[in-house]
């Protein structure tokens, strides 16, 4: 190959990636969205099944409370009450109108998901996948664009970082392995990059939850926020 | 006292016979709910960074009156601040459940069309207005569901009641007789909701434990 071949080699190849190189270089923020991620905690297995006793109300308690409750006779001659803790079970309510007047937006649909919620039962101490919990379409004409991705908060503070939640964005086929998310909370104010890509593309997301032990029973909950680029 | 007397007093000798007495205390409930609770309430776009000033729609004019959102966009997020406060007290000694449901899904009043409440309409714990609420559109929140109950009364110029007879996960426990909660409400307009002003009512009720 002469010098002049390869010169011509090398500079069609910077005309051919000036383009992307400057696309990427130059984007800016156009969309973004969150979708609630909601865990419901539930104890940890182990305590269910490995912690009756009279004050935890098994089957020992059971008893006992049968017994410390039963019938009291009472002598006419020696009538009187003792009030206890019982109380009727009566409600109260109030109510107050939420409004919105919605207006159609012509960029709607360049950034969406299929789900704005997703729940996920899990117990303190195990693990779950949720094989494509929810998609994350990006819908343009633009043929260079980038999703970023990212919770917005840990769910539980360090007791159950954001870390604890992996996922897989995937368009066809999913990964072997899923990563966790970056927390924009904890992560310098980042977002990883999901993807760059062309057109409308739509990515399947699957979420592998683990929550450690020590998360009390409870609902948590944080936003998987995705930010698209161009 | 005085038909007591006239009985006359109780020989040791007379007949008895066993009475069972069920003593039930009746619980007392009050429930305060303040929407627009605290100054600048109103609804900011879900942004990350500098907040944008709140704006709210013309019906909510103050404490008590409509959460209203004012003009929103399909597929944009917002978060209406200060949202509503509820105040609790009962005489029960061992506290109470807080439940929140919607009485029906996000109604469009155009079209009769309809939002998922939980797609759409969630809480998010606030302050009291001081110190100052730091939530966005992007906090975490919790959704509203529609309740499984039998709602009666529910229009958009009446106020709905739930019948349970059985109750949801609560939004809130206190173990003590009262309690303070204050909540944002933010609102995920999904991308294909269609044009029109939509309303749903938020029914929390209170029940001791």
């Amino acid at each position: 190959m002469t010098i002049l071949m390869r010169r011509m080699l090398i500079a069609f190849a910077i005309l051919a990636l000036l383009p992307v190189a400057v696309q990427a270089l130059f984007v800016q923020q156009r969309d973004q969205i969150g979708v609630t991620i909601v865990v419901n905690v539930a104890p940890p297995l182990a305590v269910n099944l490995h912690a009756p006793n009279a004050a935890s109300g098994g089957v020992f308690g059971t008893l006992a409370l049968a017994g410390a409750t039963g019938k009291t006779s009472f002598h006419a001659e020696s009538l009187h009450f003792e009030r206890t803790s019982m109380l009727v079970a009566q409600g109260s309510q109030r109510a107050v109108k939420v409004e919105a007047e919605v207006s159609p937006n012509p960029l709607a649909t360049l950034l969406y998901s299929d789900q704005s919620l997703v729940t996920v039962n899990v117990a303190a101490g195990q693990s779950i996948t949720v094989p494509c919990a929810y998609h994350v379409t990006v819908d343009t004409t633009q043929t260079y664009w980038q999703l970023k991705d990212g919770l917005g908060t840990d769910f539980y503070g360090s007791t159950f970082p954001g870390k604890d939640v992996g996922r897989d964005n995937y368009l066809a086929t999913p990964h072997p392995t899923s990563s966790p998310f970056a927390v924009y909370a904890d992560d310098s104010s980042m977002w990883t990059l999901v993807d760059t890509n062309t057109l409308k593309k739509t990515y399947c997301v699957s979420l592998t939850v683990s929550v450690p032990i020590s998360v009390p029973a409870g609902s948590y909950s944080s936003n998987a926020i995705y930010t698209v680029y161009y | 006292m005085g038909a007591l007397a006239a009985l006359g007093p109780v020989r040791a000798a007379a007949p008895s016979s066993p009475v069972t007495i069920k003593w039930q205390a009746q619980a007392i409930v009050n429930v305060t709910l303040t929407s627009n609770y605290a100054a600048g309430y109103g609804s900011v776009k879900a942004v990350f960074g500098t907040q944008p000033a709140p704006v709210h729609g013309p019906d909510a004019t103050g404490p008590g009156t409509p959460i209203d959102f004012g003009s929103v966009l399909a597929g944009n997020t917002y978060l209406y601040k200060y949202a509503a406060h509820v105040n609790v007290v009962t005489n029960s000694s061992t506290g109470f459940d807080l439940y929140g449901e919607g009485a029906a899904d996000f109604f469009n009043t155009v079209d009769s069309s309809t939002q998922t409440l939980n797609q759409t309409l969630y809480y998010v714990n606030s302050t009291s207005g001081s110190p100052a609420d730091s939530n966005t559109g992007f906090s975490p929140g919790l959704p509203f569901y529609r309740t499984a109950g039998a709602v009666t009364g529910n229009g958009q110029f009446t106020t709905p009641s739930i019948s349970y007879t059985t109750y949801p996960s609560p939004i809130a426990a206190d173990a003590a007789a009262t309690g303070d909660f204050y909540y944002d409400y933010q609102m995920k307009v999904p991308p294909t909701a269609t044009s029109g002003l939509y309303y749903v009512w938020i029914v929390y009720t209170v029940v001791p434990k």
